[in-house]
């Protein structure tokens, strides 16, 4: 692994030198869908997804069989990938939004969709992933997609995932976590699985298994995704910032390839609108 | 593009800037967690374009910077003070035209299409709606036909709310998304309002190049920024000779922008 040797090395490469070759990334989203208005709303408190929301880049469609996002995936920054042998550093993240919450930066692994809602025995697929492969901090949640037509029942059930862990046991089963029903059934809601006991990361996702029928199939899938960093956006209009060479957790790398993208924790049940940017150097 | 050498040399920059920037930006009549734009607004403010053109950083209204000439230029830190806490984003104004109408349902071409951007490439570029004079308290939606950045014309943008409280004031600055696989704006050819917003007004299309952004988390406190000790995020962006710039404001509400920016030239 590379490394910056210094903060007068930080403020060479962010201008050009010693082949630093900065990236500074802007980005928005605003709440529609394919230009309609976004019918699910966040809930305070619960992660949300944006990476299907219109903005600039464009949004992602919803993925099908289990595939691997990198950085030429639609919906996610598009970031160059570093050259020369050089890794690639995350040294800003910064962003503003419409009403108060917080933004996760978040390499989206691997994803896949049209998992049923009404399937309720263990609906198989090959969930493998190609950065962070030994599991170490790797995510899993199951990710809700469509904005009127695809979402889930409205009868309340559980679901869980068989996984293998960071160790590369296979068959653990995640704590069983709420799908169908009001908050849990509509468009970009995006709930995590909690691990088994003694776990602390995930290389891959084998099947997930409903208990009962939600009442429709909707379609939702499961991501895999290692977080980055978040960004705090106080209120409505106020800017949040992080800047890695002055504050923990020290400097992110973004492996070459990653996918770029943005979970939402609400603050408020307002649908949200976010501008902001990410600041990438190379050593 | 020339880098900085190291802190020393940024810390010189700091204390002794090749160029000390005022400005001073009148206040903005704003609603909370919006985008708006002072380019109208107070001392040295510009004027609504008509045709389509390239403004400079000799345009009446931009910040006014000078060029680098053989070196590069960059803004390492300020200072400014706010009405309201805020977050304020310093963008290179590409292309801009106006002379376009809150009432007119069918597709407008008129100045369009945009002046072809002379600074950098359509990656990255925002394409925006920015409204001069008030438009209509209906609300509808709108889109607009461009070109994305590989050069591919046709593209309609997704459809986003144009008209009615907090999306039809003076100075109010309407992004508008890509479709699925842009990212980035060359050209607009034209704009099509849904339906009438009830009030023609007068509105334009900008395309933006968002350079940097300055937090500002004090109520009418001076709070200086750079890119070392926090306040500003973008990395330390090279700003291209000729850049017009000017602000894009997201703040929690009405709010005067006052300050000065520190360039230096390696």
């Amino acid at each position: 692994m590379a490394a910056l040797t210094d903060l007068s090395d930080l403020i060479n490469r962010s201008t050009g030198g010693n082949s630093g070759t900065p990236e500074n990334m802007f980005m928005f989203k605003v709440a529609r869908h394919a230009g309609a208005a976004v019918t699910a709303v966040p809930i305070a408190g619960r992660p949300y997804s944006l990476i299907r929301y219109d903005g600039n880049p464009g949004p992602m469609a919803a993925p099908t069989t289990w595939a691997n996002p990198d950085n030429t995936t639609d919906g996610s920054l598009k970031q160059a990938d570093p050259g020369g042998g050089r890794e690639k550093w995350l040294t800003q993240f910064q962003a503003t939004g419409l009403v108060a919450g917080t933004l996760i930066l978040y390499d989206r692994l691997g994803h896949n969709g049209n998992l049923s809602g009404t399937t309720t025995t263990a609906q198989t697929f090959t969930g493998s992933i190609t950065r962070y492969t030994d599991g170490v901090g790797n995510m899993a949640w199951y990710e809700i997609y469509g904005n009127t037509t695809t979402i889930l029942g409205t009868t309340a059930t559980t679901c869980t995932i068989s996984y293998t862990n960071e160790a590369g046991t296979s068959s653990r089963t995640s704590a069983a976590i709420p799908i169908g029903g009001t908050g849990f059934r509509e468009g970009n809601q995006v709930r995590f699985f909690p691990l088994q006991s003694g776990d602390k990361g995930i290389q891959s996702v084998e099947n997930c298994d409903l208990v009962a029928t939600t009442g429709t199939a909707g379609a939702f899938g499961i991501t895999i995704a290692h977080p980055l960093a978040t960004c705090v956006i106080s209120a409505a209009g106020v800017g949040g910032w992080r800047d890695f060479s002055t504050g923990l957790p020290g400097m992110p790398e973004i492996q070459t390839g990653a996918c770029l993208s943005l979970l939402w924790i609400a603050s408020v049940t307002t649908a949200p609108e976010v501008m902001g940017s990410v600041a990438m150097v190379e050593a | 593009m020339a880098a900085i050498t190291d802190f020393d040399e940024y810390v010189a920059a700091l204390k002794g800037p090749r160029e000390l920037q005022q400005f001073t930006k009148l206040a903005l009549s704003a609603t909370a967690g919006r985008n708006y734009s002072p380019w109208v607004t107070g001392t040295l403010n510009g004027s609504a374009p008509t045709t389509a053109a390239v403004p400079t950083n000799t345009t009446t209204g931009a910040l006014g910077q000078e060029n680098a000439g053989t070196e590069t230029l960059y803004m390492v830190g300020g200072r400014a003070t706010t009405s309201f806490p805020g977050h304020f984003t310093l963008y290179d104004r590409l292309a801009h035209q106006g002379g376009l109408s809150g009432t007119v349902t069918t597709a407008q071409a008129t100045n369009l299409p945009t002046a072809t951007i002379t600074r950098g490439s359509a990656v990255g570029v925002w394409a925006a709606l920015q409204i001069y004079t008030q438009i209509g308290t209906t609300a509808t939606t709108v889109s607009v036909s461009y070109t994305n950045s590989a050069g591919t014309a046709g593209r309609t943008s997704p459809l986003v709310v144009f008209g009615a409280t907090g999306n039809r004031e003076a100075g109010r600055v309407i992004l508008l998304p890509v479709v699925a696989g842009d990212n980035g704006v060359q050209s607009v050819e034209s704009v099509t309002v849904t339906a009438t917003t009830g009030t023609a007004g007068a509105f334009g299309v900008t395309l933006i190049r968002p350079l940097l952004t300055v937090c500002v988390d004090t109520l009418v406190g001076n709070s200086a920024f750079d890119f070392v000790s926090g306040g500003a995020c973008g990395g330390i962006p090279e700003i291209p000779d000729g850049a017009c710039l000017d602000w894009i404001y997201m703040t929690q509400g009405t709010t005067a922008f006052i300050g000065a920016l520190r360039f230096m030239a390696v």
